[in-house]
C-alpha cells in the first residue's frame, strides 16, 4: 500500500528508495539526491522501481500532473513520472539496502546535561524525523573537531565503528580517521536529543530574538534574569556557521529562479496576476520577477498596523518601501513554526523554505507597517538554485557546490503605496 | 537580439554610476546586499570591458541584481526618494541592456518614439470597435506623454504605469484585439516606461526608416 505522506519505494534489485516531492519540507543534512539529470537516466529509473500502475497514477494524482479519471497505460504514467524527475518536481534519494529503520538500533553517545548524541547512517535522515542534526559533508575540519571535542574512550569509539559498519584498522587514529572520513562523505550523521530542555541563563542578546518581530514573543524562559546564556545554535547547515562567510569571487554565477515567464504572452493566470502587480504600482521588471519567483497568485486584505516582515544580514536594516518579497504575520509564524527551534533559528531552513539568495544571512528581521487598507499578492515561493561557496577564516573552504532551494513558503507583494 | 558595442558602453557606465555612487561607501563582500552588488557590477563592468559579455547574459549571472533590484534591498530608512529612483533607473538600465539583451531609449531617438505615439493615438482613434473607457482615458494620457518627452521634461524609464498612468493598466489587456494594437502599445510602453527601443532601431536611421510610414 502506497504512503502518500512520504513515498519510499523499492528498486527491482531491492534498494529502497524514498521520492521526494517539491512541495515537501527539504530535506536538509548530508543526503545526496540521485543523478538522474538526463532522459535515458531518469527513464531507465523509473522503469526500474516496484510499483503498481495504480501507485503511480496515485502519485501523478497527487502532484497534479493527471487528472483523478485519467486513463492511461503504465507506459505513459512512467512516462509522466519520468518528466517529473527530468523536472526536479520529484526528487529520488537512496536508502540502500537499508535494513534498520530504527534510529534507537545505532550507536548512542551520553553528553552532559541529559544530551544524547545518536550516530546514524545519514539516510536514516530520510525516513526519521529529527529536529536537531549535526552532518559534516565536505566538512572536514569541523568533522574533525567534532570528534575531539567528544573525547570518546576507547570503548566509544569500538561502539561508533561497529554500530555504523565502518571499516577501520585497529588503533584509534585509524578509528578516528574513519570516524571523520563517514562524516566528510556524507555517510553518516548525528541526531541530537535532550532529556528536557535546560533554561539557560542570559548574558547578552540572542543572536535574532524572535521577540524583535512578533507579538506572540518565543521563550525559552527567564530571559531577563542575568546570567542569562543563550543556547548554542546547534542547527545543522554551512548557512547555520558563523564560522563560514559565503564567496562568490570566483564564480559569478549565482542565485536564480526556475520559473520561466514571457511577460508578452503570459498564461490567463499570470496575466491576472501580472495585472495585480501593475495595479499595486510595480514596474514592469519587478512584476516579472516576482512572477517568476512563486505561483498560486491569490489576493489578500491588509489593514493599517499590519506588520510585514522581511529577512536580512545583520548589520544595515532595510526600508521595506521597496521590497516585492515581504511576508505577513502568518507566513512569518509559518516559518517560525518550522524553522525556530531551541531558541535559535535554523538559517539553512529558513533559506530553503523561502528561496533567499546566499548573501541573506537571515541573521536578523526588519519590520514594518501597512499604512492604508491594502491588497497584497501572495503566493507559493517557487524553487531556486544557485551556485556558491562558503569559506572560513582559517582557508578552509567547501568549494563551489550546486545549492537547490525548495522554496514553499509564502510571500507577499503589497500595493507600494500602502507601505511609504 | 542586437549585441553592440553601444550596448556595452552603456553597461559599463550604468556599472562605473553604481559603483562610484550609492555603492562606493561598501566594501566588496558576498554576504550584504550592498557587497555583492559590488561583485555583480564588477563583473559585468570587466567583462564589457574585455569585450567578453555576449548580451543577453545568461540569468544565473545576474541573480543578485535580480533579486537585489526586486527585493529592494540596497535601500535604508535614509534613503531619500531621489536617490531610490535615481538608483533604480540606473539598475534598470543595467537590466534591460544585460538580461534582455535590449538596447536603450535616448534623447537622439525621441523624434522617433514621437511617431510611435502618434501611431498608438491613431490607431485607438481609428478602432473598428468602440473603445472602453480606460482605452479612451489612454488617448490624452498619451498626448500629455508626447508633449512632456518632446519638451525633455520626462526621461524613460518612467517605470510603473500607476500612480500618473493607471489607464495603460487596463488597456494593455484590451487593447490585443484591435489589429497591431498589442505591438503599438508595447513599442511605446517599452520606449517610455521600460526605457528601451526596438531591437531594430541600431541608429537614428534605422529609426526613421521604420518609422516613417506608420
Amino acid at each position: 500500500m502506497l504512503a502518500l505522506h512520504k513515498l519510499f519505494v523499492q528498486g527491482i534489485y531491492g534498494q529502497l528508495y524514498r521520492l521526494y516531492r517539491w512541495y515537501e519540507r527539504p530535506i536538509l543534512g548530508p543526503i545526496q539526491p540521485e543523478s538522474l539529470s538526463d532522459q535515458w537516466a531518469a527513464s531507465e529509473f523509473v522503469r526500474r522501481l516496484r510499483m503498481e500502475h495504480a501507485d503511480w497514477l496515485q502519485v501523478l494524482h497527487d502532484m497534479d500532473a493527471i487528472t483523478a479519471n485519467s486513463q492511461r497505460s503504465l507506459y505513459y504514467s512512467q512516462k509522466d513520472v519520468t518528466n517529473l524527475v527530468l523536472q526536479e518536481r520529484l526528487i529520488a534519494y537512496s536508502l540502500g539496502h537499508l535494513g534498520v529503520y530504527n534510529m534507537g538500533d545505532y550507536p548512542i553517545i551520553n553528553a552532559p546535561q541529559g544530551v544524547k548524541y545518536h550516530f546514524i547512517l545519514a539516510s536514516l535522515l530520510l525516513v526519521s524525523e529529527a529536529d536537531e542534526v549535526k552532518s559534516f559533508r565536505n566538512e572536514w575540519q569541523q568533522a574533525a573537531a567534532f570528534i575531539e571535542a567528544l573525547a570518546l574512550t576507547d570503548e566509544q569509539l569500538e561502539q561508533l565503528i561497529s554500530g555504523l559498519n565502518l571499516r577501520a584498522g585497529p588503533n584509534r587514529a585509524d578509528r578516528i580517521k574513519s570516524l571523520q572520513i563517514a562524516f566528510a562523505m556524507g555517510e553518516i550523521a548525528v541526531v541530537i536529543t535532550r532529556d528536557s530542555v535546560v533554561v539557560p541563563k542570559r548574558k547578552g542578546p540572542e543572536d535574532l530574538p524572535a521577540e524583535y518581530y512578533s507579538p506572540k514573543p518565543y521563550t525559552l524562559g527567564p530571559h531577563e534574569e542575568p546570567g542569562y546564556v543563550p543556547p548554542e545554535n546547534r542547527h545543522s547547515g554551512l548557512h547555520n556557521q558563523a564560522a563560514l562567510a559565503p564567496d562568490f569571487n570566483t564564480s559569478a554565477e549565482s542565485f536564480k529562479t526556475t520559473r520561466q515567464v514571457d511577460m508578452k504572452n503570459l498564461s490567463p493566470e499570470d496575466d491576472a496576476a501580472a495585472e495585480a502587480l501593475d495595479d499595486q504600482g510595480w514596474n514592469k521588471d519587478k512584476v516579472k520577477q516576482v512572477l517568476k519567483s512563486g505561483n498560486n497568485f491569490t489576493e489578500t486584505p491588509f489593514n493599517p498596523g499590519d506588520k510585514l516582515y522581511g529577512f536580512n544580514t545583520t548589520g544595515r536594516p532595510r526600508n521595506l518601501d521597496n521590497s516585492a518579497y515581504l511576508l505577513d504575520e502568518a507566513s512569518m509564524d509559518d516559518v517560525k513554526s518550522k524553522y525556530f527551534k531551541q531558541g535559535h533559528w535554523d538559517k539553512e531552513g529558513v533559506k530553503d523554505y523561502l528561496a533567499l539568495p546566499c548573501f541573506n544571512q537571515a541573521s536578523t528581521i526588519d519590520v514594518m507597517a501597512v499604512t492604508k487598507p491594502a491588497t497584497g499578492i501572495q503566493s507559493t515561493i517557487g524553487k531556486a538554485t544557485e551556485l556558491l561557496r562558503y569559506d572560513g577564516a582559517d582557508g578552509y573552504t567547501t568549494g563551489t557546490m550546486g545549492k537547490i532551494m525548495g522554496g514553499g513558503g509564502t510571500q507577499i507583494t503589497l500595493d507600494t503605496s500602502a507601505l511609504k | 537580439m542586437p549585441n553592440t558595442k553601444e550596448q556595452r558602453l552603456d553597461l559599463i557606465e550604468n556599472c562605473s554610476l553604481l559603483l562610484e555612487g550609492v555603492l562606493k561607501p561598501f566594501s566588496q563582500t558576498d554576504n550584504t546586499a550592498a557587497g555583492r552588488m559590488i561583485t555583480q557590477c564588477q563583473w559585468l563592468k570587466e567583462r564589457a570591458e574585455n569585450h567578453d559579455l555576449p548580451l543577453p547574459v545568461k540569468e544565473g549571472k545576474l541573480g543578485s541584481l535580480l533579486y537585489i533590484y526586486t527585493n529592494g534591498e540596497l535601500f535604508t530608512a535614509d534613503s531619500t526618494k531621489e536617490e531610490i529612483h535615481d538608483t533604480e533607473v540606473k539598475m534598470q538600465r543595467i537590466i534591460r541592456l544585460a538580461y534582455e539583451g535590449q538596447l536603450l531609449a535616448k534623447p537622439s531617438y525621441t523624434p522617433y518614439t514621437l511617431r510611435c505615439i502618434d501611431a498608438l493615438i491613431t490607431l485607438l482613434q481609428t478602432a473598428p470597435r468602440p473603445l472602453s473607457p480606460y482605452e479612451q482615458g489612454l488617448i490624452p494620457d498619451l498626448g500629455q506623454l508626447k508633449r512632456l518627452l518632446d519638451e525633455g521634461k520626462i526621461e524613460p524609464p518612467l517605470g510603473a504605469y500607476k500612480p500618473q498612468y493607471p489607464n495603460f493598466i487596463k488597456a494593455e489587456r484590451s487593447i490585443r484585439d484591435i489589429p497591431n494594437g498589442k505591438d503599438y502599445f508595447y513599442t511605446v510602453s517599452d520606449l517610455i516606461f521600460n526605457g528601451v527601443r526596438p531591437d531594430s532601431w541600431l541608429t537614428p536611421e534605422d529609426a526613421d526608416r521604420e518609422t516613417r510610414n506608420l
